[in-house]
């Protein structure tokens, strides 16, 4: 692909010049408030995030690894890793470009056409474009081929309408990757198509939805009577499934490495913030915390280096394989654990605080969050199969509603 | 880094190739059974061969120069077949302590030796209580002149009662050091081992002449401990893998209720569990690996962490092994148990994964 050198040398002048870049523009996390380090959902902390990834991308940190006519450096997964070294302690705000650069691009990469790729790619890496992806309903869940959205084409246009939901980021996206039914004469998987569509098109209504955390970094989005252009078609018509699952892969990967393309999770956040809870509760001596502790650091790290290759295999040019899928279940399991640790060492101070007590309120989002971050991107028991099918070859429960055309399976 | 790749691919491809023809899994059967035995002279022709006994000895010493990253997926190979030759316990444990010396005069007739495949050398640091990280050596080391003599026992030593030397740590009257004595001079006894595919016994040293390789250790130990760690975590990432591939194929072929086993999601599920456990114990095994050719030193957190994970994804998958297969899975004649075992046997030594949790802690300053 490309015959970047990464040399110690190299690495080396790479390392000073993210040094010196991070420490001219990076907040360190130990110098801001909780909010700037974890909110993803409030307009301030959007617009922080676009100036920083306006500013990474300008001075050429963007999509190291991608290549350089779509807007990326064209660089070595090595050099991503020293990147990640040298970031490791400064606020990274890229929570809302997890979908658009972890998900969408690399759609548009593999399965986009040339002017999708040139015209969008770029503005992605930049933070000036946010993409969402439309592909939960509320019919269509672990089942997410069972879809109704429904387009009809109109000329050289096509009309959409149905309902999606668990769409992160819908509110404040300028595009969406959205899937749709286009043929029910079909088998499921034969008739559905994906299309890119404009989230400010008439016809589009984004409502919020509020987590059972508080939070709404969810929405449900309507579609009625919405006109995409045909040029906005991703992949072939009713052959968007394979697109789809490209997506779904890519956002096993994302979720997994919990970096969204950007590269994170090569630290051991988790374990030093627990280490120093422990510490502070008077519990770290005590050998069942000690047992648990390392546990949690042996899985955090185990994660992060699985993370690496994976970026490793995608960078030499590699589809995302079913992999995706193990760091997706592990870091849902992790993050689990994690919480619950957390409120084992809190114990009555875990479940009420007043408003000066930052940790205990911060250990309670991470609880709250983590029944959620392991049914996003597919349940632990949709990713075992996966696994089992799509890894290592194992044959798949009978299905009813394989070979029967679309509109005569069961339904919600 | 692709060219690294496969340059290791190669080099697992032509010991695979070796392994599956040599040793077949039903022959290690019968030769843990006693009813077969492995050729006097095969792990000679082993090291001329495929230069598997000297691939970390630097070439001016008669070795191929490899570094710990092929060491690994050598090792790997080993723990996939269970064959029962020195490759961990000689040509990894047992040689690395030369490679850690810096005193040529003394290290290169050994390692030469070692290179040629025509000696053996086996690591002997553990002591009766089988704890880890070493505590104090009760075994002494003590100078009259220009010789060393060494007294004391050294217990769970791997392929014991072949070995041509032994590498013994030693107390002496200045801190530790690492001593070479001869087979010839020590006294074996057998030990009565879980894992049937590999030997262990003791060794006993009573005013043992001995060669100081490292007179005064300063570091070395730890350093030989970590590698003893990340090189019995490759061969037990082998181990899993060819236990996951067993059952996974018997799931994909056991026809119960009318359908494939592997169908039913409870079967599906369990064979998904390993696989993460096993993808992610290699991603520990190959890092800690590829750590150790950049470097000896600060190995500690690397070494504990493919130690706990290896071991876990090893000991793991040899009982979902023996659940898959059901009743067949537990009777003597089927392969499952010499895995099962050597799972055990390899989680206990040199350090097990609560001895390197606790480890990992310490390290990182809690």
């Amino acid at each position: 692909m490309t015959t970047t050198t990464d040399t110690t040398a190299d690495l080396e002048e790479f390392r000073l010049r993210a040094r010196d870049f991070l420490a001219n523009n990076a907040k360190r996390v130990d110098a801001v408030s909780e909010d700037e380090v974890e909110d993803g959902e409030t307009v301030d902390y959007l617009q922080m995030a676009r100036i920083w990834q306006n500013s990474l991308f300008d001075a050429g940190f963007s999509g190291l690894s991608w290549p350089k006519e779509y807007g990326g450096q064209s660089l070595t997964m090595n050099h991503q890793r020293v990147f990640n070294e040298e970031a490791n302690g400064y606020v990274m705000p890229s929570t809302p470009f997890m979908v658009t650069l972890g998900m969408c691009a690399p759609t548009l990469l593999q399965y986009g056409t040339e002017e999708q790729r040139r015209n969008h790619v770029p503005k992605m890496l930049r933070g000036d474009e946010i993409w969402c992806q439309l592909f939960s309903e509320p019919g269509a869940g672990s089942d997410v081929a069972g879809l109704t959205t429904k387009a009809v084409r109109d000329g050289d246009e096509w009309i959409i309408n149905g309902q999606k939901v668990w769409t992160s980021g819908a509110h404040y996206s300028d595009y969406g990757l959205i899937v749709t039914r286009t043929n029910p004469d079909v088998p499921k998987h034969k008739g559905i198509t994906m299309f890119i569509v404009d989230m400010k098109s008439p016809g589009v209504t984004v409502r919020p939805l509020r987590q059972m955390s508080g939070g709404s970094g969810f929405n449900e989005v309507f579609f009625d009577n919405v006109r995409v252009p045909a040029e906005n078609l991703v992949g072939e018509i009713d052959h968007g499934w394979m697109a789809a699952i490209g997506t779904l892969m890519n956002e096993r990967v994302s979720i997994g490495a919990g970096g969204g393309g950007l590269g994170r999770g090569t630290g051991t956040a988790q374990f030093d913030r627990l280490a120093e809870l422990a510490t502070k509760v008077g519990k770290n001596h005590d050998g069942a915390t000690r047992t648990e502790l390392a546990s949690i650091y042996v899985e955090e790290r185990l994660l992060a280096i699985l993370s690496e290759r994976m970026r490793a295999g995608l960078k030499a040019g590699k589809a995302p394989g079913p992999e995706g899928s193990i760091a997706k279940l592990s870091g849902s399991e992790l993050g689990k654990r994690v919480a619950d640790m957390a409120m084992s060492l809190l114990a009555e101070s875990g479940q009420a605080w007043t408003d000066a007590d930052e940790d205990s309120f911060h250990w309670a989002q991470t609880l709250l969050g983590s029944p959620g971050g392991a049914i996003a991107g597919g349940t632990p028991e949709i990713m075992r199969n996966i696994l089992g099918e799509r890894s290592l070859g194992l044959p798949k429960e009978p299905q009813v509603d394989r070979d029967i055309p679309f509109k005569d399976t069961k339904t919600n | 880094m692709s060219d690294m790749s496969e340059e290791r691919e190669a080099l697992r491809g032509a010991v695979a190739d070796y392994l599956d023809a040599n040793f077949p899994i039903d022959k290690v059967h019968r030769i843990a059974n006693g009813k077969e035995a492995v050729a006097a002279d095969e792990w000679t022709k082993v090291a001329q061969g495929l230069g598997l006994a000297g691939l970390v000895i630097p070439e001016e010493f008669g070795g191929q120069g490899a570094g710990f990253g092929e060491l690994g997926v050598v090792l790997q190979e080993f723990g996939r077949t269970l064959a029962p030759l020195p490759m961990l316990s000689s040509a990894a444990l047992g040689t690395v302590p030369f490679l850690l010396s810096t005193n040529d005069a003394v290290r290169r007739p050994y390692l030469e030796a070692l290179a040629a495949g025509e000696a053996t050398a086996a690591l002997a640091l553990t002591e009766e209580s089988g704890q880890w990280p070493l505590v104090t050596q009760e075994t002494t080391a003590v100078q009259s002149g220009e010789h060393w003599h060494v007294t004391g026992t050294k217990h769970y030593v791997l392929d014991n009662g072949s070995a041509t030397y032994y590498v013994v740590s030693a107390a002496t009257a200045h801190g530790t050091g690492l001593f070479v004595v001869n087979g010839s001079d020590v006294t074996r006894t057998e030990l009565h081992a879980i894992d049937l595919t590999r030997p262990q016994g003791s060794i006993t040293m009573d005013s043992a002449p001995a060669v100081a390789l490292v007179a005064h250790v300063d570091g070395e130990l730890e350093q030989l401990q970590d590698l003893a760690a990340i090189l019995i975590a490759s061969e037990q990432l082998g181990g899993a893998t060819a236990v996951m591939n067993m059952f996974v194929e018997y799931a994909k072929i056991r026809v119960q209720f009318g359908r494939i086993i592997g169908s039913f999601q409870a079967i599906k599920h369990m064979c998904a569990n390993t696989l993460v456990e096993v993808e992610k114990a290699r991603g520990a095994a190959e890092d800690a690996a590829d750590r150790a050719a950049e470097g000896t030193a600060d190995l500690g957190l690397s070494a504990s962490l493919a130690k706990v994970a290896c071991s876990e994804a090893f000991t793991n998958a040899t009982l979902t092994n023996i659940r898959v297969h059901g009743g067949i899975g537990y009777t003597w004649e089927h392969p499952a148990h010499l895995y099962f075992r050597r799972s055990r046997s390899s989680s206990a030594l040199f350090g097990t994964p609560g001895q390197h949790r606790e480890a990992l802690l310490v390290g990182l300053g809690y």
